[in-house]
């Protein structure tokens, strides 16, 4: 390896959001990742094309045809051969007992952007209040940001809550069911209590560079070929361009140790079984936050000692609209949300939702859960299907209450659980949401509330706070107390975790803490 | 062929070098599943058989029968064949039984010592006799006494006998063809002795086994048979359900009484004659511990399901199966790449799914299954119908059904009145099914 001044470890949305500033400086980056299987190539066709044969099977399920058992809890993308395969080794390496706590990862180029859902929404004041930063310091970021990987949305009702004039492309596509739904809400007076709008995703629907715009071919849980989606790995041929950027996958980090004479070894294990032990001097950890938090409770010898890991308590529900039922379905579709919602719970506490179509997923997903005889739950799926709206809700991090603990042995014990609160609370927004689509002609489907496990949410945070008191903490640049030159830029850093989806902040963030680091 | 060192079903574990093997009884169930494998692992065979064999390559063969002298020429060398290393001694006349009346010996074990005379004289030191689970000085069928007698008068230095257990597998021939025609007879089955045991092995695991006892120079007996006995009456039932996908009762009857009626057979002028001896054969024996020579020889024996699942009666029954849930769920006929599928998925990698057994008017008329469908999803038979829709989800004329054409609302209405009739039906029904 050349030599280079900054190790990022992490080719995550962190990770590359971290490298891009320092690059165009001028700075030596030395990027690592994890490496992993690589995962099985998405579609090329689209929902009309596939349909049926050989290669839609290969498809839903994978090269090897297996389906596991149906799984109530486990969110639709994590059950497609890809997300399957982007989330498995992870889960080996982490090593992890958990208890009631979902713990989703990714190795390899992207990180968990090769599976996200690409909601990518800004932080206001407001969520930022206990941050030893504000809006103003993120503002420049997140303008950098979103004009580097392309977002697609609106500043309608919804604009100062997503981010105004964050939004360079146009909303893909609304279904029918998502069009209806949002013109009978602005055909009626506005409430100050809730807010719907589009949905503010990282997808493009133009073409630009390498990436092609989004052709509504309704496959995104079985990743995006064209690129649409954004996916931090395509930065990484564009980073690769450049001479001082130097990217090394397949490295496993299992410890980090301080060197003696200053800066920082790293140890672990490369793609072919060799060992290796890596210094650096200034070190940036893009791992997710349950790694790199993995890494630092061994860094400081920190063993069974509990941990606060902040995670936003979810919930989904299905809302069916009579009136379209047995309608035609949409030969173009798109599965990530189409729209979001905002509803007030008190002062200055909110839920955040997404909504989304069911006509491009498997009617099987719903036609399992229907107590008919198969045929007839199959066809009523099917028949339902161009009526239906998904809304998932999420809570501020401060209804969660998991914790995370290093063991002698190396493993980590994840113990998960929502406050009391959280259950009243989402009582709360199912009898408010409920309403509100109830005036829009749409009605809640018995049955259809789910609550998953503590980490379904997969937005990890709080566990290495900026700002913080404890030994996990680094200031409000990322610097990890007592360790200088060492810095964290993922999940872990952020002190609370509001409702809002968390990724478009921490790449905002690392931008803003690889400015300062080159200065 | 030659010098063909393919994987084989039975195990990793061959032989280290090239053996050449002399083989009787080839042509029997055993005999020709051991040739075949022995070939294609590489080893050079000859055969002692009445008829003259097709020629293949890495074998010979010669004429010979039981109670004749063993042609010298079967021992030299050749171009092609180097000197005999073993003989495998699988030759039976299951019909005589001199053996038993005249106490001197009869055509089987007589014939046995000449050929390991012979095999002696000709400087070969490894001598596999094939005998059976069965052997024993007080074993109930003339089978099992007169191979005792045979294992008795082969106790020199390099001469093992090999007793193996219950086959099946493979060529449908001798009892394995037997269980399987009487497991398919009826659902209802009056059967001896059905609690003895038995220790199935696969035909492939015995060949294997053989050709490895064959390798090493042993003495005394090695059992080659499964580890786990099961009941006679178990291994006909796992027949049932996996060669045919039916489940099969049994009714044990005395064995005397079916001794009774087998000489009644004899007497009376228009019933086919049925031997004692088979009747006795089926009442098993006490089962052999073997787990340790198997160990030794390298062999693993798979359990009877799990052996039958490869074969291909398992896979038509199993193919039946997705043909049933498929055309219930699509309400068409499926394609043979939407069953192929199905099968793939549930056999394939090393999955062995076992069957969901259901009546065969089901089968008959799928439509059916709307009644008996187990409410509330943990039955065997529930999870497969999730599986079939996930799969029909994907078929083309589902596709077609769905999206070009569009559903029926009428049709819609009328099914769901339907499943609300059949709601109470399958309540009950759902005792059935757990």
């Amino acid at each position: 390896m050349t030599a280079s001044d900054i190790l990022i470890v992490g080719s995550g949305p962190a990770g590359v959001s971290a490298a891009w500033p320092l690059v165009e400086k001028g700075v030596g980056v030395l990027m690592v990742d994890a490496g992993g299987a690589k995962p099985p190539l998405s579609p090329q066709s689209d929902l009309a094309a596939l349909g049926g044969g050989f290669d839609q099977w290969r498809t839903r399920f994978g090269d090897d045809l297996f389906v596991e058992p149906p799984n109530e809890e486990a969110s639709p993308k994590l059950t497609t051969p890809i997300g399957r395969a982007v989330s498995g080794d992870f889960k080996r390496w982490l090593n992890a007992v958990t208890r009631n706590f979902r713990a989703v990862g990714s190795f390899g180029p992207g990180g968990l952007s090769r599976l996200w859902g690409a909601v990518s929404v800004a932080y206001e004041d407001g969520d930022l209040a206990a941050y030893p930063i504000s809006r103003a310091d993120l503002e420049p970021s997140y303008r950098r940001v979103s004009a580097r990987i392309g977002l697609s949305g609106a500043d309608d009702d919804l604009g100062d809550f997503n981010g105004l004039g964050l939004a360079g492309h146009e909303p893909p596509l609304l279904t029918p069911a998502a069009q209806r739904l949002l013109s009978a809400y602005r055909s009626r007076a506005k409430t100050p209590h809730f807010q719907l709008g589009y949905a503010r995703n990282a997808v493009l629907s133009r073409d630009a560079g390498e990436r092609s715009g989004c052709n509504t071919c309704g496959l995104c849980l079985w990743g995006c070929a064209r690129g649409a989606i954004y996916n931090s790995a395509s930065e990484l041929y564009d980073l690769k361009l450049r001479k001082n950027f130097e990217y090394v996958g397949g490295m496993t980090i299992e410890r980090i140790e301080r060197a003696t004479g200053g800066g920082y070894r790293l140890l672990g294990q490369s793609e072919d079984g060799a060992s290796f032990d890596v210094l650096a001097k200034r070190l940036i950890l893009a791992t997710g936050t349950l790694a790199s938090t993995r890494l630092l409770l061994g860094f400081f010898g920190h063993v069974g000692k509990d941990v606060k890991l902040l995670s936003n308590p979810l919930a989904a529900m299905t809302f069916f609209a009579p009136s379209l039922f047995g309608a035609r379905l949409p030969e173009r579709s798109f599965s990530l949300a189409q729209l979001s919602y905002r509803l007030a719970l008190s002062e200055d506490d909110y839920a955040m939702g997404m909504i989304y179509g069911a006509d491009a997923l498997p009617f099987s997903l719903v036609g399992n859960r229907i107590p008919l005889s198969r045929p007839v739950a199959l066809r009523l799926s099917a028949a339902m299907a161009p009526g239906m709206l998904i809304a998932s809700s999420y809570l501020s991090g401060c209804y969660s209450d998991n914790v995370l603990r290093l063991m002698s042995d190396g493993r980590v014990e994840i113990d998960g659980r929502s406050t009391s609160r959280a259950e009243q609370q989402f009582s709360n927004i199912k009898t408010q949401l409920g309403r509100v689509m109830r005036k829009s002609g749409y009605y809640f489907i018995p049955g259809s509330f789910t609550l998953p496990k503590p980490g379904s949410d997969v937005h990890y945070a709080g566990t290495i706070p900026m700002g913080g008191e404890g030994v996990l903490s680094c200031d409000a640049y990322g610097e990890v107390r007592d360790c200088p030159g060492l810095y964290v830029v993922d999940g872990s850093v952020l002190p609370t975790l509001p409702a809002k989806h968390v990724t478009l902040t921490i790449m905002a963030n690392a931008d803003r803490i690889a400015r300062r680091i080159c200065d | 062929m030659d010098g063909d060192q393919g994987g084989n079903r039975a195990g990793q574990a061959s032989t280290e070098r090239s053996l050449h093997l002399l083989v009787t009884g080839a042509t029997g169930y055993i005999g020709r599943v051991l040739v075949d494998l022995a070939l294609r692992d590489g080893h050079k065979v000859t055969v002692l058989a009445r008829e003259p064999q097709t020629p293949r390559a890495g074998m010979r063969s010669y004429s010979w029968s039981l109670g004749q002298d063993v042609p010298d020429v079967a021992w030299h060398k050749d171009k092609d064949f180097p000197a005999v290393d073993s003989v495998i001694h699988l030759a039976h006349d299951w019909a005589n039984r001199d053996g038993e009346h005249s106490g001197q010996g009869g055509l089987n074990l007589e014939s046995t010592q000449v050929l390991a005379a012979s095999a002696q004289k000709a400087g070969v030191d490894r001598f596999v006799f094939v005998s059976s689970v069965s052997a024993r000085e007080d074993a109930q069928n003339v089978y099992g006494r007169i191979k005792w007698r045979i294992e008795q008068s082969l106790q020199s230095s390099g001469q093992v006998s090999a007793r193996v257990g219950l086959v099946y597998g493979g060529p449908l021939r001798a009892q394995y063809a037997l269980m399987h025609k009487i497991s398919s007879l009826s659902p209802i089955l009056p059967m001896v002795s059905p609690n003895s045991l038995v220790q199935p092995i696969h035909v492939l695991e015995v060949a294997k086994g053989l050709i490895v006892l064959a390798g090493t120079k042993s003495e005394g007996w090695r059992g080659l048979a499964g580890g786990e006995p099961i009941t006679f009456g178990d291994a006909l039932r796992t027949i049932a359900r996996e060669s045919f996908g039916r489940r099969l009762r049994i009714i044990p009857i005395p064995l005397s009484f079916a001794l009774l009626a087998c000489d009644m057979t004899r007497v009376l002028p228009f019933l086919p004659t049925v031997d004692r001896e088979r009747v006795t054969g089926l009442a098993g024996t006490r089962p052999l511990a073997c787990a340790e020579h198997l160990r030794e020889m390298g062999i693993k024996v798979a359990p009877l399901a799990q052996g039958l699942r490869g074969e291909p009666h398992a896979r038509r029954v199993m193919l039946r199966e997705a043909r049933t849930l498929l055309t219930y769920i699509l309400r068409k006929r499926p394609s043979d790449l939407l069953l192929r599928c199905y099968h793939r998925a549930l056999r394939g990698g090393g999955r062995t799914a076992e069957l969901v057994l259901l009546p065969s008017v089901v089968h008959r008329w799928p439509v059916l299954l709307r009644m008996i469908e187990p409410l509330g999803g943990h039955s065997a038979l529930a999870h497969r119908l999730v599986w079939a829709m996930n799969l029909a989800d994907t078929a083309p004329s589902w596709h077609e059904e769905a999206r070009a054409r569009g559903l029926s609302r009428t049709g819609l209405i009328l099914d769901l009145i339907i499943d609300g009739l059949c709601l109470p039906v399958r309540a009950l029904a759902r005792v059935w099914w757990t």
